[in-house]
């Protein structure tokens, strides 16, 4: 796979990955300034923000965006995370050139008004109901960050508190759009069927008369060394417990992260994965689980959840975790397991590269939670080269007993 | 056995997928969840490898092997690196042709779909789902879930497991789907000899007696505490995928409520933020079928945001959508159609999903001339047609008090309005 890259005058990056093989493209915008760059009280900002680039700007009417694009066919979201906010647009080819434009104008020429921007908020405040107040895992993963993170800003989360949600201002946003949105703080990923001169041509053209700004310095937190575990417990209206379980994990640019990677498919992926079969399968105290190892910028979290069944407490599945981790650390994982994890990773990583949509959104990930989107390929090489040794060691060393954090969604409670 | 097969060689992967034609209402009486809980058992062992063995053979390759049990087909297979194909073909081949059924295994897969039941319980927006499939349907047998009951799956023994799958997993029946990094006489060639013992099978009786019209506005509100937000569903049963109708009301769906632009969220989330979402959606089965939409708002908000999908719904079906709405969903769904059809297993998708929902042979290739072809009076007259203002089952996951009760009780053209609790769904009769 061959990708271009190149930057504009005024620090536009660019990266183009063509294919021809079907008439469309997906136009990726990614902006490095994420929840984890807000200021205290100010949390939810990064997220609102991101809703409000739909509301219009001074040549584009509010809804316009969205009927233009979907006029076109297009199929058109965004997302907001720790070090990122993302805007894309899947369009058939010959779409593209609405696109560019519509994307250039709205980062130098959103118009934000009062009625617009309230009704945003509250839908804001709808989607943190729905995904986090009334969703237990929601709920629980929530607590589990600010544990796992109770110093660092990946602790505060990206939807917001409530009540900063609900302080935040018009004036806040255009404070925030004036400081972080700029061609030199953005990465355009273009995947599908355009060629390069084409598409340079269109950019130059949209793009160019943006002038950069002045990008404030990314904040850089040290992860503060975790030497006791942390517990939490919530009383939820649930017909059984729920556990979560959550480690600091290495940031996405550290071998460790791979050796890791490779472990959380030997614990927790699959009907053969040790954890599916001492909870669920085989040990029935559990309806489900799901374990996790996102590659994020300055740490990571190595993320276990549990639902409990019925009448089985999470402490029990806390200690199945514990003993499977304790003996991983004093008995290793066999070389077939390893193989296997591998052989996952490498499906993984291609069913990952299968769309257009797959494959810029692989491309901007890896470029602004890395600095460099090879890493990725690097990366599905290195899987080749991980050893038993380094993944008992990694498992040793950053899943020790003490270093986890643990919430408890406690069942059984009722209306208050 | 019938073959979708398209190849596609830039990813060294195959998407291999085996549906046979079968549905959860060829469940018998107060064996409600067979159909699913067969099809688990497929993965708990065969003759020759117990559990464990098929999990570590399937895995080494890289993959999983995986079981959906759809209201119009039961499918397994998986997503494998090019390379473990052969492999993988014929441990698929095994677990069809040779499963072991064992005791142990039977027990605890009916315990974990037990689980399963349990588990929706907590999840506001599933529970809603249930809930409405149960009271739109009432009495008939698109009511039932897959997953039958605690007391239906405590029913079954290994012998109707073993009968079923005698019965279900038959050449006849079989739709063989193959995309991907191999040629079409290699994939079939594969498959045609990991099932040779399979049997040919009997024609399934798929037919289903006629649905009940929803009379009046009939509510249920699903009590759980503590929300501060609640989930509705509404809407009334519809037309089958196979019918001729499907098209002009699927290109009105949309319109009304299945873009951002569309009516439903415009009015609900961009002018009022009611919801984070309002949708409208067809979903067409192979018999018979669902009109349903969907809001998410806060407390404060419910009557209102109700109120307000009541008055669009019967908007939409009296007065029908604007010319340009039409247009401009008839616009969207042609341009968009490309994204179904961008990769080798996007459009194998697509031509054994229209196999399965009993739609015409060329539906899948036929769609631009389909989508293009009604005319605007045509589309409205299919809503009035299919579509009935006045008839609507609601159901609320909710926080029930008393103020609530009056309310909704008040609003206008509600008929009926019942409490239930969550657990209630878990005993076959919800009347």
């Amino acid at each position: 796979m061959t990708i271009d890259r190149y930057r504009l005058h005024n620090g536009l990056e660019v990266l183009h990955q063509q294919s021809d093989r079907t008439a469309l493209v997906s136009y990726q915008t990614w902006y490095r300034v994420g929840s984890s760059d807000e200021k205290p009280g100010k949390t939810g900002i990064a997220h609102l923000f991101e809703h409000l680039m739909f509301k219009g700007t001074y040549t584009v009417p509010e809804g316009e965006f969205d009927r233009r694009l979907e006029a076109l066919g297009g199929r058109v979201n965004a997302a907001t995370w720790l070090d990122w906010t993302y805007y894309y647009e899947d369009v058939p080819s010959d779409a593209l050139a609405e696109v560019v434009r519509l994307e250039a104008d709205r980062m130098a020429n959103l118009r934000l008004e009062p009625a617009p921007f309230a009704a945003e908020r509250e839908v804001v405040l709808n989607e943190r109901r729905e995904r986090v107040d009334n969703d237990p895992h929601g709920l629980l993963s929530e607590l589990l960050w600010n544990n796992v993170f109770p110093t660092h800003p990946y602790g505060q989360p990206t939807i917001g508190w409530m009540k900063d949600i609900e302080a935040i201002t018009l004036e806040d946003c255009l404070e925030f759009y004036d400081t972080y949105y700029a061609p030199n703080n953005a990465v355009v990923v273009v995947a599908g069927d355009v060629d390069r001169h084409r598409l340079e041509a269109m950019l130059l053209d949209a793009y160019g008369g943006l002038q950069a700004k002045e990008i404030p310095q990314r904040l850089r937190v040290e992860v503060a060394a975790q030497t006791q575990s942390r517990r939490v417990e919530q009383p939820l209206p649930l017909s059984a417990d729920r556990l979560l379980m959550g480690y600091a994990a290495p940031s996405a640019m550290d071998a460790d992260a791979i050796a890791l990677e490779a472990l959380n498919e030997i614990v927790g992926e699959g009907d053969s994965a040790r954890l599916q079969r001492a909870l669920v399968t085989e040990g029935e105290l559990a309806s489900g689980f799901y374990s996790s190892m996102p590659l994020i910028s300055q740490s990571g979290v190595f993320e276990i959840a549990v639902d409990m069944r019925s009448g089985h407490p999470a402490e029990r599945a806390e200690e199945v975790i514990l003993d499977i981790l304790a003996s991983i650390s004093k008995d290793g994982v066999t070389d077939a397991e390893l193989q296997r994890a591998v052989n996952k990773l490498e499906t993984r990583f291609y069913r990952g590269l299968q769309t257009a949509q797959q494959r810029a959104q692989s491309i901007g990930y890896w470029e602004v939670t890395t600095g460099d989107f090879r890493r990725m390929f690097a990366f599905a090489d290195r899987y080749r080269e991980l050893t038993v040794d380094h993944v008992v060691e990694a498992s040793r060393r950053l899943l020790s007993p003490e270093r986890r954090n643990v919430v408890i969604g406690r069942a059984g409670a009722t209306a208050s | 056995m019938r073959f979708v097969i398209i190849p596609q060689h830039d990813l060294p992967l195959v998407h291999l997928m085996l549906f046979f034609e079968a549905s959860p209402t060829l469940d018998p009486p107060g064996r409600e969840g067979l159909t699913a809980l067969t099809n688990r058992m497929l993965l708990r062992g065969t003759n020759r490898l117990d559990r464990r063995g098929i999990e570590d053979a399937v895995e080494d390759l890289g993959t999983e092997l995986l079981t959906a049990t759809q209201s119009y087909g039961l499918g397994i297979g998986g997503v494998v690196l090019s390379r473990h194909l052969h492999t993988f073909t014929a441990l698929l081949g095994e677990v069809l042709t040779a499963p072991a059924f064992e005791q142990t295994e039977l027990e605890k897969v009916k315990r974990e779909m037990m689980a399963d039941l349990e588990a929706v319980l907590d999840e506001d927006g599933p529970l809603s789902r249930i809930w409405f499939r149960r009271t739109v349907f009432g009495d008939h047998p698109l009511a039932r879930g897959a997953m039958g009951t605690p007391e239906s799956l405590a029913a079954i023994t290994r012998d109707d497991v073993i009968a079923h799958h005698r019965r279900l997993y038959t050449k006849r029946h079989l739709i063989v789907s193959a995309a991907g990094d191999v040629q079409a006489d290699v994939a079939e060639d594969l498959v045609r000899q990991a099932l040779s013992t399979l049997p040919d099978g009997d024609e399934h009786e798929l037919s289903l007696p006629p649905m009940t019209p929803v009379e009046g506005r009939r509510v249920t509100l699903i009590h759980r505490p503590d929300r501060s937000q609640h989930q509705i569903v509404l809407g009334q049963p519809c037309i089958e995928a196979g019918h001729p109708d499907v098209i002009p009301m699927g290109l009105a769906t949309i319109g009304f409520g299945g873009t951002f632009t569309s009516r439903l969220m415009q009015e609900v989330r961009v002018k009022r933020g009611w919801s984070y979402g309002a949708y409208a959606r067809l979903a067409p089965e192979r018999n018979g079928g669902l009109y349903m939409m969907t809001a998410a708002p806060d407390r404060s908000q419910c009557i209102g945001t109700l109120a307000l999908l009541f008055d669009e719904f019967q908007n939409f079906v009296e007065q029908g959508l604007e010319d340009a709405e039409i247009e401009f969903a008839r616009e969207h769904m042609i341009r968009a159609h490309v994204f179904a059809t961008e990769t080798a297993s996007l459009r194998v998708a697509q031509r054994v999903r229209a196999l399965l929902l009993g739609r015409p042979a060329d539906f899948a290739d036929r769609y631009i001339e389909l989508i293009s072809a009604p005319t605007t009076d045509e589309i409205r007259a299919s809503v009035r047609r299919h579509l009935d203002a006045g008839g609507l089952e609601v159901v609320m996951v909710c926080t029930v008090d008393d103020d609530l009760l009056a309310e909704v009780s008040a609003m206008e053209g509600v008929s009926e309005v019942r409490v239930r609790q969550p657990r209630d769904f878990l005993v076959k009769s919800t009347s």
